[in-house]
């Protein structure tokens, strides 16, 4: 029953999808033959759809029923107005022999990929953020701002779709999702072969394509990197035919559509767009074509940055937060991200194309060794489609020194595919297809034997054995979840233990599409970088308050004081106060509601330097520069001859003076420079006073793994942190603390 | 076309936030003397099932008697963040049906392998014992191990077993600075 809930619920949104594609192809009266018509119907509509989703998201009307009714409206309405299927419709000739025996050797792989994609869910990002976020989404009928996670502001294009199959047949039912994307890239790639008289080539780089580790990992579960390679293809697909069969208007809104639905799936693939209008302008030597590709690309990709811009004040969220700052995201998380990811701790980035094609061993995951062979195709540069695939492949490959994963491959792996098989078809030579295919196939297949993909390749991401078992739930999802996730059992914890709508903290990543709770994961946003801090305060004395820096001046009479951070300091170091404290005559001014505090960068933060907690701070959140600053404006002017900065012991290198001006309008002035250094005794609760400082920012309970940092100094003594440990995951697993509050008559004390 | 390049450029260049102000937040109570719960301390129950992740040798694990029997050298293992101000604490035991055999036993315990004190124990009963740690036996932020060795072992004629004495308890315990502890 599971399983025909998983398979239905997936079937009939792909199915509304096609119906909404369908009626699009037939009201703009695109070319199309028949065997291609219902796969571009799906990805194009995939494309209205999630625009239909996202828009009842924004409204806050996603429920199953009003799903529901718009799914099937769309079905029978298309079946009423013959789009989705017409008898008239044009068809391709059939296959010969050899053709059809050549697309045996997709079977077996889609096998593997099916009995992966309706296992249960279990890829680590697909069971974490992608189906996670959604999962947000279709509890809380439509979008949420989601701070715990930066993710949730990645463009969700193709997770849309995923969450109306979700909704019914929840995670499996996603993952199946994607697997028919992935086969309808396939699929085309062949179409694609019958249009341009390479059929056999089409055939054989399409299972280049279907059979590759990663691209099968990946579209067997609930990623999107292979639904959005679809996109791209029928991008390319839909220009194709524009250029080589008619120029209409049609074909080029619905390229223009997919390829802001490509950015809706991706940012990165939005790239596409520049194919497309380079290729549009040269064709026809005007500007109106680009215009109409243009100005549809926007209709789909504009709704994801406004909802960015809308829930975090950057529009392309979670990236140029320097230009965009916004307290989300922080800048120097931002560029420890893409630092990591354009070497992947790489030793020697040369080795890139072997990691990448046969072990896989830093990229996470491989293309498979024949993809070694691709520079062959530059041999095929003399026919007109290689030029055009190697162009689009090109194009797709411009973002990925962003990120140099293998599975970022995956979105130009099409267009390469047809370019090498194409060139190799050209040595006419009919061995040499069929060879390269059962090679592929054979170093591809994750079972030995006949397969050969464990010899060679190790731990790296793929797919390990063919899962009849839990796809068929003969053993029942949650023992399967339970036995090999761990992540799976932290998710089942909370949820048996954290009361609805409470924030669970944690140091590690939980699979949180398995959990209804908000899983603040410390690396994952702004807020758990915050609540990390503060943890690790708790244990390290040195990101507390254990420097005073005094600025002692002559009585003067100030409205502004500002403290201006002048040095130029190494990678990664960052300015951070503590307290900022004005004194006069040995007395501290109280801190008045009327202060107005601000602070650059990070003025969202400025209150940790003025809350009177040594254990909480304001800090510059990326590399200090000269010209950095925190500032009070007082209501009036107030005589002061001291200024205390209290900071932590991790900013040797930053250096700081003292400015102020008499009045609000006046310029500030340099009053000194010179600061009298002192060390100040850390705090002896300073375990207790960060965790009464996370409760007040709403986190009141904490997940802590063994292998977490600082974790044993927890399990050692956790009442020391106010910790009361609610449950553990097994015998020596993660443990789930609440923090405790103050005792009623202490705290009043 | 001018237009049109201009409208993302304005869309976007309106999006920038300017810093803002605010005002000062909810002041915390820096000290919470009082209020907060006791420092630190590690004191290993032999009656809690935890206790076995702490046990390095000669303590039997796995049950959960308020007490169990050790070998020669029971040790334990126990994480020390700040190594000032703590004292070593036990809570054992001589069994009078060993001492009839052994008579008077010497006790001497260990911080991370060196000596801290010998006790000798003339009579069998319960005992308690407790020591300030001088801080550089201890290694901060580390894990540190503590033994208490017993100078005759008792044999099993039935098995063979060597019991040493009866424990309860082992741990640290932050010394109070009013009273003029010095050993047991």
């Amino acid at each position: 029953m599971a399983v025909l809930l998983i398979v239905v619920s997936a079937l009939a949104s792909v199915l509304a999808a096609a119906s909404f594609g369908a009626l699009l192809i037939s009201q703009l009266r695109l070319p199309l033959f028949r065997q291609e018509r219902g796969v571009i119907a799906f990805i194009l509509g995939a494309g209205c759809m999630s625009l239909i989703v996202f828009a009842m998201c924004a409204a806050h009307i996603y429920y199953r029923g009003v799903i529901l009714a718009v799914g099937l409206a769309a079905i029978l309405f298309a079946w009423y107005r013959g789009a989705l299927w017409n008898r008239e419709t044009p068809a391709f000739g059939p296959l010969d022999k050899f053709e059809r025996a050549l697309l045996v050797l997709f079977v077996p792989f889609v096998v593997l990929y099916l009995a992966n994609a309706i296992a249960p869910e279990t890829s680590p990002d697909g069971s974490s953020y992608h189906l996670g976020i959604i999962a947000h989404y279709v509890r809380a009928h439509g979008f949420v701002p989601l701070h715990t996670t930066v993710y949730s502001s990645l463009s969700e294009g193709v997770e849309l779709i995923y969450m109306v199959a979700f909704t019914f047949g929840r995670h499996s039912a996603g993952a199946l999702v994607h697997l028919i994307f992935f086969s309808a890239a396939a699929w085309l790639m062949v179409c694609f072969g019958r249009r341009t008289g390479q059929t056999k080539a089409a055939i054989a780089a399409s299972f280049l394509f279907y059979a590759s580790p990663i691209a099968g990992v990946d579209g067997s579960s609930a990623y999107i990197d292979c639904a959005t390679a679809a996109i791209l293809f029928t991008v390319f697909y839909l220009l194709y035919v524009w250029r080589t069969i008619e120029e209409s208007n049609g074909l080029l809104i619905a390229a223009g559509l997919l390829c802001g639905y490509a950015f809706a799936a991706k940012y990165t693939a939005g790239i596409i767009v520049l194919y497309a209008l380079v290729l549009v302008v040269a064709k026809a030597r005007r500007l109106r074509p680009a215009l109409i590709v243009a100005a549809c690309a926007i209709v789909l990709s504009a709704p994801w940055l406004l909802k960015n811009w809308h829930y975090t004040g950057n529009p392309l969220s979670p990236f140029f937060n320097r230009i965009f700052p916004n307290p989300y995201v922080h800048v120097q998380w931002e560029e420890d991200y893409k630092q990591y990811f354009k070497t992947y701790d790489m030793k020697d980035l040369r080795m890139i194309p072997w990691d990448a094609t046969v072990t896989g061993n830093d990229l996470g995951g491989l293309l498979g060794p024949v993809f070694l062979l691709t520079p062959l195709a530059l041999l095929g540069l003399r026919r007109a489609d290689v030029r055009h695939l190697w162009l689009a492949g090109l194009v797709c490959l411009i973002p990925y020194p962003l990120n140099i994963g293998t599975r970022f491959l995956i979105l130009a792996l099409p267009f390469f595919a047809l370019a090498l098989t194409e060139t190799i078809a050209m040595a006419n030579v009919r061995v040499l297809l069929p060879v390269l295919m059962l090679a592929h196939g054979l170093l591809s297949w994750p079972r030995t034997p006949p397969g050969l993909l464990s010899l060679y390749a190790g731990a790296t991401w793929r797919l390990v054995h063919v899962p009849f078992k839990q796809a068929l739930r003969i053993e029942p999802e949650e023992r399967y979840l339970a036995r090999t996730q761990v992540g799976y059992l932290k998710a089942r914890l909370i949820d048996k233990l954290v009361p609805r709508g409470e924030i669970v903290f944690s140091l590690s990543p939980v699979l949180d599409s398995y959990t209804t709770h908000e899983v603040a994961v410390f690396f994952q946003s702004a807020f758990g970088e915050d609540m990390a801090d503060l943890l690790f305060t708790g244990q390290k004395t040195d990101r507390q308050a254990v420097r005073l820096m005094r600025f002692r001046i002559p009585p003067t009479s100030l409205q502004r004081i500002r403290v201006e951070q002048t040095a130029t300091v190494g990678a990664g170091e960052q300015w951070a106060v503590s307290e900022l404290r004005l004194f006069n005559g040995g007395h501290e001014l109280p801190r008045d509601p009327a202060w107005r505090l601000t602070a650059v960068p990070n003025w969202w933060d400025v209150q940790s330097a003025f809350d009177n907690s040594r254990v909480t701070r304001w800090r510059t959140q990326q590399r200090a520069r000269p010209g950095d600053y925190i500032e009070v404006d007082l209501p009036a002017p107030q005589t002061i001859d001291q200024v205390d900065v209290e900071t932590s012991a991790d900013n040797w290198m930053t250096r700081i003076r003292l400015l102020g001006a008499e009045s609000p309008a006046a310029s500030l002035k340099l009053l000194t420079d010179k600061i009298e250094e002192l060390p100040i005794k850390p705090q002896p609760y300073a375990r207790r006073m960060v965790t009464l400082e996370m409760a007040a920012r709403g986190v009141h309970y904490l997940l802590i793994d063994p292998v977490d940092y600082g974790a044993r100094d927890i399990f050692e003594d956790p009442e020391v942190w106010g910790l009361k440990e609610l449950g553990q995951v097994g015998e020596n697993g993660a443990r789930l603390y609440h923090i405790e509050p103050l005792a009623p008559a202490k705290a009043t004390q | 076309m001018r237009i049109l390049l201009l409208i993302p450029i304005a869309l976007l260049t309106g999006c920038i936030t300017q810093p803002q102000t605010y005002a000062p937040p909810v002041q915390r109570e820096p000290v919470l003397d009082g209020q907060a719960p006791k420092p630190p301390k590690h004191i290993l129950q032999m009656s809690d099932r935890e206790t076995d992740a702490y046990i390095v040798q000669d303590i039997p694990r796995g049950s959960a008697d308020p007490w169990r029997w050790t070998g020669k050298r029971p040790t334990v293992r126990m994480f020390v963040g700040d190594p000032n101000g703590l004292k070593l604490t036990a809570d054992y035991s001589i069994a009078e049906a060993t001492f009839k055999d052994t008579g008077p036993v010497k006790l001497t315990f260990y911080v991370n392998d060196k000596p801290l004190a010998t006790v000798d124990e003339k009579e069998h009963g319960v005992k308690h014992f407790e020591k300030p740690i001088p801080r550089e036996m201890l290694k901060a932020s580390a894990d540190n191990l503590f033994a208490i060795e017993i100078d005759k072992v008792w044999i099993a004629k039935q098995d063979g077993a060597h019991l040493g004495f009866i424990l309860a308890s082992i741990g640290l315990a932050p010394v109070n600075p009013s009273s003029k502890e010095t050993t047991h």
